[in-house]
């Protein structure tokens, strides 16, 4: 139809990312905010120490740097790896202020027993995922990284590679020894 | 090793006693059934567990980001034309249709006025008087008194008779204003009164109107007496070869 009127819910993320920069369309931005905060949230909080309070300042820091200056959105590159390869560099950042990364030392409230065969099922489960974010936690960098890019925020390999700035046989290597590291932590589980 | 497209799914979707033998082949390649079985574990577990903590960033970072957005735009306002929003804006069919047709009619409708200030204009008019200044160039001739000059010709090294040397520059000034007579008229007197102020053409004697008539002054027609510039030197060469 030749004349219509714009609808921001349909135009992709660079189309909004356009708006933004040309215009400094306050509705655009809103929409990106809305699309991706709760992701990079939770990216935030998975990459630093599970601190929500950090990861909301590291939130707030990403959008800011959009709002100041739009015009660092290279606009080749999608926009969800351009934010993702944003937020991993912030981390690298926080990283080396710190001196490395911190290994969140939360003593888990149910420690692996050491007759896991008696536990009954919900109580398994539910200590399994305890086990295994704090396995995740205890991760290097890069391999969290690429670990909760993939399972957690769902980026394919070909986006990983573009956020991590490495070639994608890096980041299948990678995620293999990332999965083995935690499957040799967490065999104790696959018999219950 | 690495966890490519093909393991990655079988690991997501089937167990090991599950696959088939090719499938079976191709994983065995890579790890033991023990280890299929762990990996297995893992990116199910992961799949669900890491997805239940999905948080929500609190309200006052979104109220603070469209804060600075309001600020910034705010300040960037005045500044800029969007051009491109302007030319991007799209508007239904009909209301391009309506603007259109209320263009054409308020065309129509000014055309309207203009005949009825027309008329109105027939009716008689107070005018305004005012005071209108002019100004008037005027022209005039203004005369200016020009010195002329008449240059001559003078041998420098000869030294002749003062008697030769008066007719010989004499000569040619009556000559020179002779000439000047029959065109000048009136005009004479003023240059033979410059010619002996001036001593230009007679050098220092001076010159007088009763002199210089050729009728009066049989020598002005005679050849002229002395020697020139060359028979001077050649004479001035002679004597000296001589001595």
């Amino acid at each position: 139809m030749l004349f219509k009127r714009k609808t921001y819910h349909n135009l992709s993320d660079e189309e909004l990312m356009r708006f933004l920069i040309n215009d400094g369309d306050d509705r655009a931005f809103e929409l990106l905010y809305d699309r991706y905060s709760g992701k990079l949230q939770c990216y935030f909080y998975r990459m630093l120490y599970q601190d929500q309070n950090k990861a909301d300042d590291f939130t707030q820091d990403l959008f800011m740097k959009i709002v100041e200056r739009p015009e660092m959105f290279d606009p080749n590159r999608r926009f969800s790896t351009w934010l993702y390869s944003v937020a991993g560099n912030m981390c690298k950042n926080e990283y080396r202020r710190n001196g490395r990364y911190q290994i969140v030392n939360e003593v888990p409230e149910n420690p692996i027993p050491e007759c896991f065969e008696y536990i009954p099922e919900p109580i398994d489960r539910a200590l399994f995922e305890q086990q295994l974010q704090q396995a995740v936690n205890e991760l290097e960098e890069t391999q969290k990284q690429c670990f909760i890019l993939r399972y957690q925020e769902g980026l394919s390999v070909k986006e990983i590679a573009n956020v991590v700035d490495c070639p994608e046989g890096t980041v299948k290597s990678r995620l293999f020894y990332t999965v083995r590291k935690l499957s040799d932590k967490l065999k104790i589980f696959q018999y219950s | 090793m690495i966890l490519d497209k093909k393991l990655e799914g079988l690991l997501k979707t089937k167990k090991f006693f599950s696959l088939s033998q090719e499938e079976k082949a191709f994983v065995s390649a890579k790890m033991t059934a023990e280890e299929y079985q762990n990996f297995r574990l893992i990116l199910c577990g992961s799949r669900n567990s890491l997805k239940k903590i999905r948080t929500a960033p609190s309200p006052h970072v979104k109220e603070n980001l469209m804060a600075a957005m309001r600020a910034k735009k705010a300040k960037k306002q005045p500044l800029t034309v969007s051009w491109n929003a302007i030319t991007s804006y799209r508007i239904p069919a009909w209301q391009a249709a309506a603007s259109v047709v209320f263009l054409l009619c308020s065309m129509f409708l000014m055309k309207q006025q203009v005949v009825y200030v027309e008329n109105e204009m027939a009716a008689p008019l107070m005018v305004d008087i005012d005071t209108v200044y002019e100004t008037i160039y005027k022209t005039d001739t203004v005369f200016e008194k020009v010195p002329v000059f008449l240059t001559g010709k003078k041998n420098v090294n000869v030294k002749p008779s003062s008697l030769e040397r008066d007719s010989n520059f004499a000569e040619k000034d009556a000559n020179i204003l002779l000439t000047n007579m029959e065109t000048m008229g009136n005009e004479m007197n003023t240059v033979l009164n410059d010619i002996s102020r001036n001593r230009l053409l007679a050098d220092s004697t001076p010159i007088y109107k009763n002199q210089i008539h050729p009728a009066s002054n049989s020598w002005l027609s005679s050849p002229p007496r002395g020697r020139t510039a060359g028979e001077d030197a050649d004479l001035m060469k002679f004597l000296t070869e001589i001595n």
